[in-house]
């Protein structure tokens, strides 16, 4: 009963980190991701709701199951965790509002609370596993500004798959690479045993993530295909490619060489994969954060009366699963026009 | 002020901001639900409308009940540690049941809901929204089984590391939490019965889609007539399971005064609906009738309001009745933290209130043409927004 408690808790703790992580990330970097604003929170839109409620139920896992896990982590970074909640409190407001009304005035307002709830949150996260390291909060909240920001820019090359969102993913990995790691290493100084292997892995994940988000076949690809080259096709899906890709395939193949064709396709399916790699490597990264957490709290037993909880929530999780899963398999298409927020 | 008389209003601030959007929250996804019900079998175009005019009002109105409850489950752990660390089986349960059984499947499916309009089979979208509504009462329950042991403690055994569950059954039928449940879910007809109905009367007045507004007039109308009696009689029934010390808070008397009052009112403008709804030229023609409808919207939340206040100052100096004291309860930290915390989010919920408002008033004032919510073709044309 212990392992399951524990491992539900961790369960809820880093999906919220690998599925939030993400619409996060994008909202750090709203003003990077194009023209269109509408159309980049479109890509997180359906998602951010189900996301954010992972963290909700860890909250409430972590009060019935581990009180004194929970007595330990606000009692250590109490003031961390204020900012978190008042920052997704900004950062959730500007989501529901930003589309509510016309006018520049009130867009930029809730554009400024989004990117700035956003970084908020991913800095707090920072500071709050910082102080559970045992000191250098703020070095911390740059490794998790890195890789939130990583995972949101790598969510966006897959639901927008813009070039825009890729020069910024590219942009991002040096950055997580190059200032992310040195600040994790230098946040986790009191137990290097520890610290240093978790930071070698990410070192290399982040490599993985930066050889992935390189110039699908290279510059000669990008000045054949021009600004469909980005290359993110379901083939063999009924609602697959946006109509630019069509328009472009239309193209090639009034070309009527088979040759060109193919070789198209071939860097289609690479692109394809080349951005299942990245989104796997940011993913990985990510999971980063919540590993450290949870390897600086103490270790405790779960509380007298967690079987209560777990009998009735450990049936239900399958469920609750099924129900994430419909939204994430709704959703799967490429965004194409702006969405409700 | 005291460090902990902050931290009690920084909680009240929450919980109260919380509880007036969430009032009619519970209610409105009600009517929603059973308006889609009628649009799905055998309703018209004016139906899918309504569903889409209503629809829009109560996503507006649920993003403040989002952000105010977030704060609400975090002030547990950030300000009153000493009720997970005293009682984590008791309260901590009906919580964690709350945001897994409730709250995690209501944001789920209410996210399914508002983006897959135009995606999902129709008869799935209104599974959609009756989901997210029983949800929404299933977390109404759970967290009233915490609030009802704080006022009536039962089903709990004391241990020497706090208090444990000793019969999980008294703890989930607490008549504490029950009766509650019972006046909340009234209120919740009560107030999105007015405020349907008043804002109905509202676009009556001025001759808007007499058909859409008719019906909704009417919808809202049998809602408050559903919730009145209710609300009176689980109210009542639930005096014995209070610790009701009036005069514990020198405004405890006038809240109640002030919640029966309202109530009297409301339930004077019900006895007139009930004699004139059968006659639906007659309920159309009543100006004087329809203003009074309009001016009737806040009452709910006056009397929520008044009750709620009624209801948890009773306790006091107790968190948990008779148990732990509020003040053993309370995070020890600085004056000058508390006073930030508080000052920070009293702004910051002043002005969600007003922007929330605000909204709802202009969305309400648009009509369903206005509604963004369900409209299948958005414009996709750039913002003039300069991108760094």
């Amino acid at each position: 009963m212990d392992t399951f408690a524990f491992s539900l808790l961790g369960f809820f703790v880093v999906g919220y980190f690998l599925l939030a992580g993400a619409d996060i990330g994008v909202g750090m970097l709203l003003p990077f991701l194009g023209h269109d604003r509408r159309l980049t929170l479109a890509a997180i839109a359906p998602f951010f709701l189900g996301n954010e409620v992972w963290l909700v139920a860890s909250a409430g896992l972590l009060t019935a199951l581990f009180p004194a896990l929970e007595a330990d982590l606000f009692g250590r970074a109490w003031g961390a965790l204020i900012v978190l909640v008042a920052a997704w409190i900004l950062r959730d407001t500007g989501l529901w509002l930003r589309g509510r009304q016309e006018g520049r005035t009130w867009r930029r307002v809730w554009d400024g609370a989004i990117v700035a709830g956003s970084w908020g949150v991913a800095a707090s996260w920072g500071v709050t596993i910082g102080v559970l390291m045992g000191g250098g909060g703020l070095l911390f909240a740059g490794t998790t500004c890195g890789l939130f920001a990583l995972h949101g820019a790598v969510f966006a090359v897959v639901r927008l798959g813009t070039d825009a969102a890729r020069a910024v993913a590219r942009w991002v990995v040096r950055a997580a690479l190059l200032a992310g790691v040195p600040c994790a290493v230098g946040a986790g100084t009191d137990d290097l045993g520890r610290t240093a292997p978790i930071a070698a892995a990410l070192a290399a994940v982040l490599v993985g993530a930066w050889i992935a988000l390189a110039r699908p076949g290279g510059a000669e690809g990008r000045a054949r295909d021009g600004s469909a080259g980005d290359g993110w096709e379901r083939t063999g899906s009924a609602r697959d490619g946006s109509a630019r890709d069509r328009s472009a395939r239309d193209r090639s193949a009034r070309d009527g060489s088979a040759r060109d064709r193919s070789a198209r396709d071939g860097r289609e399916r690479n692109g394809w994969a080349r951005n299942g790699w990245a989104l796997a490597a940011s993913t990985l990264a990510i999971t980063v954060v919540p590993l450290l957490g949870g390897l600086n709290l103490p270790h405790v037993s779960p509380a007298d009366d967690a079987t209560l909880t777990l009998t009735v929530i450990g049936p239900l999780v399958p469920v609750l699963l099924a129900a994430q899963a419909w939204v994430w398999w709704l959703f799967r298409d490429r965004v194409e026009r702006p969405s409700y927020l | 002020m005291s460090t902990l008389a902050l931290a009690r209003s920084l909680f009240a601030l929450t919980a109260g901001t919380h509880f007036l959007f969430v009032a009619l929250t519970l209610g409105l996804a009600t009517l929603v639900a059973i308006i889609q019900t009628r649009a799905v079998f055998g309703g018209g175009a004016v139906h899918v409308r309504m569903v889409r005019f209503w629809g829009q009002l109560y996503v507006i109105n649920y993003a403040v009940g989002i952000v105010t409850g977030l704060l609400m489950e975090f002030q547990f752990g950030l300000a009153w540690p000493g009720l997970a660390d005293q009682a984590p089986g008791v309260f901590g349960t009906p919580l964690a049941l709350e945001t897994l059984v409730a709250f995690f499947v209501e944001a789920t499916f209410l996210g399914l809901w508002i983006f897959g309009w135009d995606r999902i089979n129709r008869h799935a979208h209104l599974a959609l929204i009756w989901i997210v509504t029983l949800t929404a009462y299933a977390s109404a329950y759970f967290i009233l089984v915490a609030n009802g042991f704080l006022n009536h403690p039962v089903g709990y055994v004391r241990t020497g590391g706090g208090l444990r569950v000793d019969s999980a059954g008294a703890l989930f039928t607490n008549p504490a939490a029950l009766l509650p449940l019972a006046h909340v879910v009234s209120g919740a007809f009560l107030t999105a019965g007015f405020f349907m109905a008043g804002m109905s009367a509202w676009h009556l007045l001025r001759s808007h889609e007499p058909e859409l507004y008719r019906r909704s007039l009417r919808i809202g109308l049998i809602a408050v007539l559903l919730g009145i009696l209710p609300s009176a009689a689980s109210g009542g029934l639930q005096f014995p399971y209070a610790p009701h010390a009036t005069g514990v808070h020198p405004l405890s008397g006038l809240a109640a005064e002030t919640m029966m009052a309202a109530w009297a009112w409301m339930f004077a403008v019900a006895l007139i609906a009930l004699v004139k709804l059968p006659f639906t030229g007659w309920l159309l023609r009543g100006r004087i009738f329809l203003r009074v409808v309009t001016a009737t919207l806040p009452l709910p939340y006056v009397a929520m309001l008044a009750g709620w206040f009624y209801r948890e100052t009773g306790r006091q100096p107790w968190l948990i009745y008779g148990v732990l004291r509020t003040e053993d309860a309370v995070r020890p930290i600085g004056h000058g933290a508390m006073l930030a915390a508080f000052t920070g989010v009293a702004v910051l919920f002043a002005a969600l209130v007003v922007v929330n408002i605000a909204l709802l008033r202009r969305y309400a004032r648009l009509g369903p043409d206005g509604a963004a919510l369900g409209r299948s073709e958005l414009p996709a044309r750039p913002e003039p927004v300069p991108s760094f």
